[in-house]
This record gives C-alpha cells, structure tokens and sequence, in this order.
C-alpha cells in the first residue's frame, strides 16, 4: 500500500519543475495576456502559448517518441507515442504550414493586385528586411541555415516563417514563431515611425486614382500562372505557392463555394489550433531559454524595420517614375501581415489628408508580399537545404 | 572568418533580393499582359455585339415578323396571332427551358383563336 503510494507521489511532475520552467509559465502568461486582453495575433498566440505550459509540464510524455519494433516484416507498438509526437510531425512532414495557405488562397482577394500590377514590385521590395536581417544574423554568430530562419521573419508571414524554420533550423521554431506573430501583431507601433521618416509631407497626402475592376476570368487565370512560374522559376517553393494559389483557384473558381468555405473556415481553424499548439510545445525551458532567443527577438525588429524601409524606399522610387500618382505609404503594406499592414498604411494616410482612402491601394502589395515572402523563403530553400 | 560571413551574407543579399525583384517583376508583366488582353478581348466582344444589334436594327421588321410568324405556326401546327416579339439574350438554352416556353406560349391565347 505505501509502496504504491509512493509510487504515485514519485511520478508528480512537482518535483520536477525548477526555475527556469517557472519562468517559461511567466513568459506563457505574458503572450496569453497579449493574446487575450490586447487581442496581438489571438489565432496563432493563445495556441502557441498553451502549448508553451504544456511544454513545460514535466513528465506529461506528449512528445514521447512511440517503440516501434518490427516482427516479421510489420511493425507492432509496444509505445503508441504522445499525443504531440505525433501532431508535431503536421510540422515536421511540412503538411501544416502549406495547409494555412490553401486556406489564405481562399481567403485571399487578389483583386486590388490585378487592378495594379506595379504594387507586385512594392511586394517584392519589402523582402528586403529578411535578407539584411540574415546578414545581421551571420554578423552575431548564426549559422547561414539559423541566419535564414531568423531573416524569413521579415517576411512578416508566420506559415512561411514556421515553413522554414522547420527545414532549416528546427531547433530555433519556438522563437522564430513567437517573434513572427509578435511582431507581426506590432505592426502598427513598428511601421508608423518608419513610415513618417522615409516620407515627405507631400508624398504622404497623394490621393490614388480608385483601382479597376477586373475580370472574373483573370482572377481565374492569376492563380494558375503564378503558380506554374513560381514553381518553375524557384521549385522549393512549390508547397506554399501551389496551395495558396489552389486555394485561390477554388475562391475564384465560383463552382466549388463548399470547398472554398470548408477551406477558409474549418480547414484554416483546425490547423491553427495543432499548428500553434505544436511549435509552443517546442517551447521547453532548455532549449527557449537562450542568449538566442534574445538575439532572434532583436533580430526580428531589425528584420520587421528593414522591410518596412525596402516597401517605402520602392514606393518613392514609383512615385517619381509615375510623376506623383503613387502614394509611397503603401509600399509599407508589401510586409505580408494581411492585412494589417494595409491598415497601417491607410491610417497613417488618413492622419494626413482625412479624405484619402489608401486601403484598397494598400491591399495590392500586401497580398503581393504574401508571394514574395514564400519566393524569399524558396530562394533561401533553393541555397541552403 | 566574420568577414567571410558577412561578404557571403552580402552576396545572399544580392542574389535573394535579385530573385524576388525579377520573379515579381516577371509577375507584373505578365498580369499586365493579361490585363491588356483582357480589355482588348472585352472590346471585341462589346464590337460584335454593337455589329450584330445594328443588323438586327437594319433588317426589315416586316419580312422578319412574317418569318418568325411562319415558324411559329409551324412549330406549334396551328393558327396563331402574333402579338409581341421581343429579343431573348442570346445565351446557351436548354432542351427543358426551350420545351417550358412552348408549353407556355400555347398555353396562352393560342387556344382560343383555333
């Protein structure tokens, strides 16, 4: 009977928990206050954060790996495995990621893209912060593969940022994803300063020719090429592009409403919840808390800034080579963060002339930057893996 | 080594930064193609039909009233009494479609000049 009952008491996980799983429950608290009473990133930040105490809780065996043994050519479990040993390879088998895209795709309105093609080019500028961040990255003693991971956060997209990591620098996905949607829930204290620096007072009270319509057989017609180019043109790319661009054919399709529902309401909400759940459970004291992890924090403020300045610096250039007809404000939006970003932008653009309605401008390159950031991170695949 | 590093750094800052501006940029000629096509497409179409209106307007009403009272007569094998002739947007119709309007059209005052 006492043996028993010690036996029970022995396997607690109390006795296991010290200082630094203490202090990873204060950093859960501070992103589950975020997410819940600030409302930055809740979608991705409160599962993220869950899986951060669960990580944490010691002798739970949720990521314990299952004993397989193979008996005559069929493998029989003596172990089945924990419950996020096996979630976790939605991550691993990079099935999650691509599947948060195909339900973007269908989220997605390409239209304000289509209406003005030149906003792809204030998409592609704003890449620019993942590859200076990469190099700052290096600078600080990362590994090229670690340096990539780090610089995708400029990116300002969380899918692509876990994408990658998860193939380059695994070891790094707790905090490449919490400073990913950090930030990207910062962007409208980030940007705004940046924004104001870069621009002159005329510029920024330029008001926008309203966009075209576009016709339902080119939104048809948008998917297919990029897909087809980008795969072409840069192959690692493939799952991301291909699922964002299949999600969009189902939106712009019209013939399948089911599937384009079923894609952007129950497909996106039910990976949301494992995907977040499964890179907060990487979370686990030894390996977050790092001088690392302080240095991917920086690093992704460096990289959020720098791609604000490539979208603005791009937008500047277009206002003069277009005499004046192009609001440099919106460049800003070429950081993917859907659409935040825009709303940044048109805010910004608002506090100067009231009567200035940016948004829809702004939703050209912000979707753009959702491209561009999965061609950076298939760019950055294409040299590194 | 770190200023190995760093010029290698530079130098994925270069080519990333390169392919991203040209794939994007290859994007954006190609959807302004598309566009341009779209428009020149749109504008042939709208032609056409101006075209096709203006024959239609130009035709002599009578001698089409006359054809298409003869064929109606035919279709429905009785003597009927044209009233009112309208255009149907010309649009792919369906056997079950063209059958429902002719059970409706002799369903109507058809009968009763017999």
């Amino acid at each position: 009977m006492f043996e028993h009952l010690m036996r029970f008491v022995e396997q607690m996980g109390f006795w296991s928990i010290g200082y630094p799983q203490l202090i990873m429950f204060a950093i859960s608290g501070i992103l589950m206050y975020l997410a819940i009473v600030k409302g930055f990133e809740p979608l991705l930040l409160l599962p993220i954060s869950f899986g951060a105490i669960l990580a944490n809780l010691p002798n739970s065996g949720l990521l314990v790996a299952p004993v397989i043994e193979m008996i005559n050519g069929e493998p029989v479990f003596h172990e089945a495995g924990g419950l996020y040993y096996w979630i976790s390879k939605g991550i691993k088998l990079e099935i999650f990621p691509p599947l948060i895209f195909l339900g973007i795709g269908a989220m997605t309105d390409f239209g304000p893209l289509l209406s003005n093609p030149k906003t792809f080019l204030l998409g592609a500028a704003a890449q620019l912060g993942v590859f200076a961040a990469f190099i700052f990255a290096v600078a600080l003693g990362f590994t090229f593969k670690e340096a990539a991971s780090i610089g995708i956060i400029g990116g300002a997209d969380g899918p692509t940022a876990i994408y990658l990591t998860s193939k380059l620098a695994p070891h790094l996905l707790g905090p490449i994803a919490v400073a990913a949607y950090s930030y990207m829930a910062l962007v409208p204290l980030i940007q705004p300063p940046i924004m104001k620096l870069l621009t002159t007072d005329t510029e920024r009270k330029v008001v926008m020719e309203p966009p075209k319509k576009v016709s339902k057989r080119v939104k048809i017609l948008f998917p297919i090429i990029v897909m087809v180019f980008s795969i072409l043109v840069v192959p690692p790319t493939a799952p991301l592009i291909a699922m964002l661009m299949g999600g969009n054919l189902l939106r712009e399709s019209g013939v399948v409403e089911r599937l384009a529902k079923m894609a952007s309401n129950e497909l996106i909400n039910i990976v949301t919840f494992f995907l977040g759940t499964a890179v907060g459970i990487t979370m686990a004291a030894e390996s977050f808390l790092r001088l690392q992890t302080i240095f991917i924090i920086i690093l992704g403020v460096i990289a959020f800034g720098m791609s604000t300045v490539g979208g603005v610096l791009m937008g500047k250039i277009m206002y003069r080579l277009t005499g004046g007809k192009v609001n440099p404000l919106i460049g800003s939006a070429g950081v993917s963060a859907v659409p935040m970003a825009a709303r940044v932008s048109h805010n910004v653009g608002l506090e100067y002339n009231k009567h200035n309605y940016l948004l829809m401008h702004a939703m050209g390159p912000n979707v753009a930057g959702v491209i561009g950031s999965a061609i950076a991170a298939g760019i950055l695949l294409a040299i590194f893996k | 080594m770190f200023w190995d590093n760093i010029f290698e750094g530079l130098l994925v800052l270069t080519v990333g930064m390169t392919g991203v501006l040209s794939v994007l940029f290859l994007f954006y000629l190609i959807i302004e193609g598309v566009n341009k096509l779209e428009i020149f497409l749109v504008e042939k179409q709208k032609n056409k039909a101006e075209r096709a209106k203006t024959i239609i307007e130009s035709e002599n009403e009578d001698d089409l009233v006359a054809i298409l009272t003869a064929a109606a007569s035919v279709t429905l094998s009785s003597k009927i009494r044209i009233k009112q002739i309208r255009f149907i947007k010309s649009q792919p119709v369906s056997p079950w479609a063209t059958l429902g309007r002719m059970n409706l059209i002799s369903s109507h005052n058809i009968q009763k000049n017999q």
